[in-house]
């Protein structure tokens, strides 16, 4: 079962919680004024990163509270947790915080590196 | 205007025979609840007009029989009371938060409720919820909003008992679920 250690309650099961997909996209200052394709990236454009990906979950089993997380898309395994309106923590801060990311295993989560494929490992 | 007539959600569940069990349940569907979102300066002054203090820390539970504060949330209490005791419970608050921006709202009507005890009463819980429930993490006094089954619920630990508080629809189910799970621990349905 994963754990995901919500900043109110500390651990819980990942089927208390939700993710609301990607965190820090800001809807256009002035709406009036944004162009078409300023629109369609507000509202359609999304990443989908084989890494590390900064997303929105909620408690909504729980306390009901929304967070930012840094989530490595391949492990599954949650990099940072952070408050909601804070800036994304960077690769290397990450990287300082757990020695291993960044080492072949995450190597792939700098977008940079494709992992080398074991002979005989499924894909 | 006609008064609202009160209905248990379980009326008509099946009662199991409860004689050798290691697990009784009892519907205690009825209980005020009062939901209350502030600040801690609210949740203070609650405190007062309440009877007893709400809970500082996240997840637990203050007070004793019917009376019972839980912090859900760091701006969320539930305050349950006894039976009918809604409209008092709201008149007792009412006022008490001076300026202090707050909601309370009376839920009694939404929420069914469950009373299990019993020796085996957090084994059946296990059978559906993810929360540790180990005597130590789930202490008397632990609270929290969690699943059971696909039910969302909120339990509520007392010192020989487990208080489950389920939004009306979901009551029959849950239930069902825990006299299922119980059949292990001498429930006959
Ligand atoms: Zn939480």
């Amino acid at each position: 079962m994963l754990q995901i250690d919500c900043p109110f309650c500390g651990p819980r099961a990942e089927i208390e919680f939700r993710c609301g997909g990607e965190a820090h996209i800001a809807r256009p200052l002035k709406p009036e004024d944004a162009s078409d394709e300023t629109w369609r990236d507000y509202l359609f454009q999304r990443k989908s990163p084989k890494g590390v990906h900064f997303e929105r979950w909620v408690h909504s089993h729980g306390c009901g509270r929304w967070f930012n997380a840094a989530r490595d898309t391949v492990t599954d395994r949650f990099l940072a947790i952070y408050p909601m309106g804070e800036k994304a923590p960077s690769i290397e801060e990450l990287k300082a915080r757990l020695p291993d990311v960044g080492s072949p295993r995450h190597a792939y989560a700098e977008n940079r590196v494709a992992p080398e494929r074991v002979e005989g490992e499924r894909p | 205007m006609a008064e609202p007539v009160f209905r248990s959600a379980l009326a008509d569940a099946p009662r199991p025979q409860a004689a050798n069990a290691g697990l009784r349940l009892s519907d205690r569907s009825g209980l005020a609840v009062l939901d209350l979102r502030g600040g801690d300066p609210v949740a203070r002054s609650a405190g007062g007009a309440f009877g007893h203090g709400l809970p500082t820390d996240m997840n637990r539970m203050t007070g004793e029989g019917a009376s019972l504060a839980l912090k859900l949330g760091p701006d969320e209490w539930l305050l349950l009371g006894g039976e009918g005791e809604g409209p008092a419970m709201l008149a007792g608050l009412d006022g008490a938060f001076g300026d202090e921006p707050h909601a309370l709202v009376d839920l009694s009507m939404r929420f069914a409720a469950i009373e299990v005890e019993g020796p085996a009463r957090r084994d059946v819980l296990a059978a559906a919820c993810p929360v540790d429930l180990h005597p130590e993490r789930a202490a008397a006094g632990f609270a929290t909003r969690t699943v059971f089954g696909k039910a969302d619920v909120v339990l509520a630990f007392k010192a020989n008992s487990i208080l489950i508080l389920v939004n009306r629809s979901f009551a029959p189910y849950v239930w069902g679920l825990l006299v299922e799970a119980g059949r292990e621990f001498g429930v006959a349905a």
